[in-house]
């Protein structure tokens, strides 16, 4: 799977509110991804509102079925950051 | 001297403005990242208007001139303001749209152009400025606005591990926007008459190296070619990703929530 940036700096994100390794926060975050579109959507088409929704729904999932007890606050950040970084999916993607 | 260099510049620059808008803009169809149509038509329309210093377009060099920093405009609202409370997008916005009505009225009235070609009534002088500040600002904020979201993007992402050349590409243009919006403001110095042969030399070059590193800088930013890409990247070390199946990744997670430990795969 190709790893783009945007995933990266959500990974370092959630890698610290989650106190794991980045890899293992990119992977969750990628897991999230396929819920979200499955495998054929290409990932280096995934637009801002893709991510928010990835964000919302699948990873929100996730993070609720391992128990993690502050999620909502994580999602927040989440999302703060995905807003904070935007464009890079587009300056890194073109 | 002008004679031959001005038209060579503009040329020049013409090319390379037209070849980054149209490069974008089958960068767009590619990756389906629409708001690089903003990004595109600001080049294209750039290019045109450079164009018309060739070409005399008639009634459209009326409309022509900064219609392209509309599209500019909207490129900086959906690639960095998406979801965003801030209302500097419609401040600007309405700035622009202000400043360009009032900018045709003058031209319209007065016929001005810059630089002058013939000198005009005195008590024109003051009106004339009036006309110089109305492009200095419809110019420059857009460029400012650009060139300050992109700074303040590659300054917040230099503590993530990216890419290296992506960083750069942001610093390119957040660099040749602010030289462009910067030049803006050297109409103030320009002839009352004489056109382009009666420029002050070192006003010349200014705005001269202001329109190249605009245009080589984004060509470089946009269309980047790989041995620079590698030349930036070279001392970051890309990793292959590590794939982990659901399971695996669970495995490593459920422990460290609970209180186990994730250092072995740090990276």
């Amino acid at each position: 799977m190709i790893l783009i940036e945007i995933i990266n700096i959500l990974g370092e994100t959630l890698a610290e509110k989650l106190n794991i390794s980045p890899p293992a926060a990119r992977g969750l975050i990628k897991l999230s991804i396929q819920d979200e579109f499955g495998p054929f959507k290409p990932i280096s088409q995934l637009s801002y509102e893709d991510f928010k929704l990835i964000i919302t729904q699948s990873l929100n999932e996730r993070l609720v079925n391992l128990d993690v007890e502050n999620f909502k606050i994580i999602i927040n950040k989440m999302l703060e950051e995905l807003k904070r970084n935007q464009s890079v999916i587009t300056i890194a993607g073109v | 001297m002008y004679e031959f260099v001005i038209p060579t510049i503009i040329l020049t620059c013409l090319i390379v403005i037209f070849y980054t808008g149209f490069f974008l803009l089958y960068r767009m169809f590619i990756t389906k990242f629409y708001n690089l149509f903003g990004l595109a038509m600001f080049f294209i329309l750039y290019g045109i208007q450079l164009l018309g210093e060739f070409i005399p377009f008639g009634i459209v060099r009326y409309f022509l001139p900064q219609l392209c920093l509309l599209f500019l405009i909207l490129f900086v609202k959906y690639t960095f303001y998406k979801d965003s409370k801030s209302k500097i997008t419609i401040l600007i916005l309405l700035i622009f749209i202000i400043l360009k009505i009032l900018e045709v009225l003058f031209v319209i009235f007065y016929d001005f152009q810059i630089p002058l070609k013939e000198t005009i009534a005195i008590e024109l002088i003051p009106i004339f400025y009036i006309y110089i500040t109305i492009l200095a600002v419809q110019i420059s904020i857009p460029m400012f606005w650009l060139g300050y979201k992109a700074l303040m993007t590659y300054i917040n992402l230099k503590n993530y591990n990216i890419e290296p050349w992506i960083k750069k590409r942001y610093l390119f243009v957040a660099i040749s926007a602010l030289f462009l919006g910067l030049s803006s403001y050297a109409n103030y110095f320009m002839p009352y008459k004489g056109g382009y042969e009666a420029v002050n030399p070192i006003i010349f070059i200014f705005v001269a190296s202001a329109l190249l590193i605009f245009s080589f800088g984004n060509l470089l930013a946009w269309v980047m070619p790989k041995s620079l890409k590698r030349y930036f990247n070279r001392k970051y070390e890309i990793k292959e990703e590590e794939y982990f199946s659901q399971k695996e990744l669970m495995d490593i997670i459920k422990p460290k929530l609970s209180g186990g430990n994730d250092t072995d795969r740090n990276n």
